[in-house]
């Protein structure tokens, strides 16, 4: 009943995002340790700390959970949306906060949709019996599509960052909106630049 | 004053008097079944001083003269307090103005010569009537679906029976201000009325008169406003750019405080506000 309701909806939206915020920012900081220049160590010691940790199933399975809600009330926010103006304007123009990022959430959100699947595909669920997951990173980062398809999906994910994250807090009814703006902004920067920036620094150091 | 001097004064005033020249493009549709379509227009002689709605009248004036049907747009008080006038111009709900409704709007703001696009406003909740008037019909659905506060009838409370601070009342007389024109549901890419129905929920939610229905409030004005068609708030603030009341959109934080409040308070006998 809470997540037909318009604000419901809205309110899973901004608790599902803020939560993979979390989890982005979780991923980013292991993802640092591939920078360690130990040959990759600690990150396969981190890796194989992760897979053997009994919490891991479960936790993957909340982390779906949540990643599913996002996407099927992304969904359903869109589709009442377009449903709500069957007769667009010949004109349109904006004058307020409307950005390429906000006007384009869903669809940078599908091609993260996208490139979720790829990665995990990639790496969590590839076949790397005969090589670390450091040496799997490494490998696959020396194809110049593979780096480039990440950074294009990683900018795409930060114009969703862009919009979502202080979209997230006037939904939870916290309107102070030109601090929060900067720490989006910063926030994505980080997000999304530092997650493109490792690919980029192996490849580079190769 | 010499045969020369008054020639040129003649074709000075007749300058003046020529005014402004506009190409209107004004969407025409004679029915809610008709689909419509864009007519281009020449408005000459515009002076301007006009507002945009008395450009219209000449306009109108001109088509009848030449035995042309004139279009249909709203207005009543002419002087930007009651909400009926609203027309989508060049792409903007109530044009270019900032802070005034389409009555407000005066044509010195155009450039001369300028082609001016005119449509009505867009929604599904909003259907056409004829050419430019929309049936607003669904605020008022919205309003009997809890933007009211119940009163005791009988001879006039006293004055000062019900304190409130000084603050209190300036917050909720910015909620007040809405006219419920609609231009934020016009100019919202989601066709939302979230900031009408926020601002009549803050506009009640915060004074004491408004406590007793403030729990159901909230739900029962969004309730309706889903049923009757309109989307959903995206965060995108294009309501507040066009609102003729600059009415913030931290009002729709103050609403969705109230949907969680609502949410997660236990007791549904505890007060939400206390006296001040």
């Amino acid at each position: 009943m809470i997540l037909s309701s318009s604000i419901g909806k809205k309110l899973g939206m901004a608790l599902t995002g803020l939560l993979l915020f979390g989890f982005l920012l979780a991923h980013l900081s292991g993802n640092f340790l591939l920078l360690k220049g130990d040959g990759g160590a600690t990150f396969n010691a981190y890796s194989e700390f992760l897979v053997g940790h009994p919490l891991l199933i479960p936790v993957e399975f909340i982390l779906l959970g949540i990643f599913l809600l996002h996407i099927v009330l992304a969904i359903s926010v869109a589709r009442d949306n377009r449903r709500a103006r069957p007769v667009g304007y010949r004109v349109s123009a904006s004058v307020g906060g409307r950005s390429v990022s906000s006007r384009t959430m869903i669809y940078s959100g599908l091609t993260t949709l996208i490139f979720v699947a790829v990665h995990l595909k990639t790496f969590k669920y590839a076949d790397h019996a005969g090589d670390s997951l450091y040496g799997l990173v490494v490998t696959t980062f020396t194809s110049e599509l593979y780096v480039g398809g990440y950074a294009v999906a990683m900018v795409l994910l930060g114009f969703h960052l862009w919009h979502a994250f202080q979209s997230a807090f006037q939904t939870l009814g916290l309107h102070a909106r030109p601090r929060l703006r900067g720490l989006s902004i910063g926030l994505c920067i980080l997000i999304a630049g530092g997650f493109a920036m490792i690919p980029l620094a192996i490849y580079l150091g190769k | 004053m010499s045969a020369g001097s008054q020639a040129e004064a003649a074709v000075s005033t007749e300058r003046r008097a020529s005014g402004m020249t506009f190409t209107l493009e004004i969407w025409r549709q004679r029915n809610a079944d008709d689909p419509g379509r864009m007519v281009a227009y020449e408005a000459t002689r515009v002076s301007p001083d006009m507002s945009f709605l008395e450009m219209l009248d000449l306009l109108n004036e001109e088509l009848m003269r030449k035995g042309e049907e004139p279009f249909a747009f709203d207005s009543d008080c002419r002087e930007g307090i009651c909400g009926m006038c609203g027309l989508v111009i060049n792409g903007v709900a109530h044009g270019p103005g900032t802070g005034t409704t389409t009555c407000q709007l005066y044509m010195r703001l155009f450039k001369n010569g300028s082609r001016i696009r005119v449509e009505p406003w867009r929604a599904r909740a909003f259907p056409v009537v004829r050419d430019l008037v929309v049936d607003r019909s669904a605020f008022d659905r919205i309003i009997q679906a809890g933007g009211y506060t119940s009163v005791n009838t009988g001879s006039a409370p006293d004055a000062n029976a019900t304190l409130i601070s000084q603050a209190r009342a300036e917050e909720a007389m910015d909620s007040a201000a809405c006219i419920g024109c609609g231009a934020c549901v016009a100019s919202c890419k989601n066709a939302s009325a979230m900031l009408f129905v926020a601002a009549k929920v803050k506009h009640l939610g915060v004074l004491p008169q408004g406590q007793p229905e403030r729990r159901q409030r909230g739900v029962t004005m969004l309730e309706t406003m889903q049923e009757e068609g309109f989307g959903n708030c995206t965060n995108e603030y294009e309501c507040e750019a066009v609102c003729p009341k600059e009415i913030s959109t931290s009002n729709i934080a103050f609403l969705n405080r109230e949907y969680i409040r609502n949410l997660v308070s236990l007791s549904s006998l505890r007060p939400l506000v206390t006296s001040e």
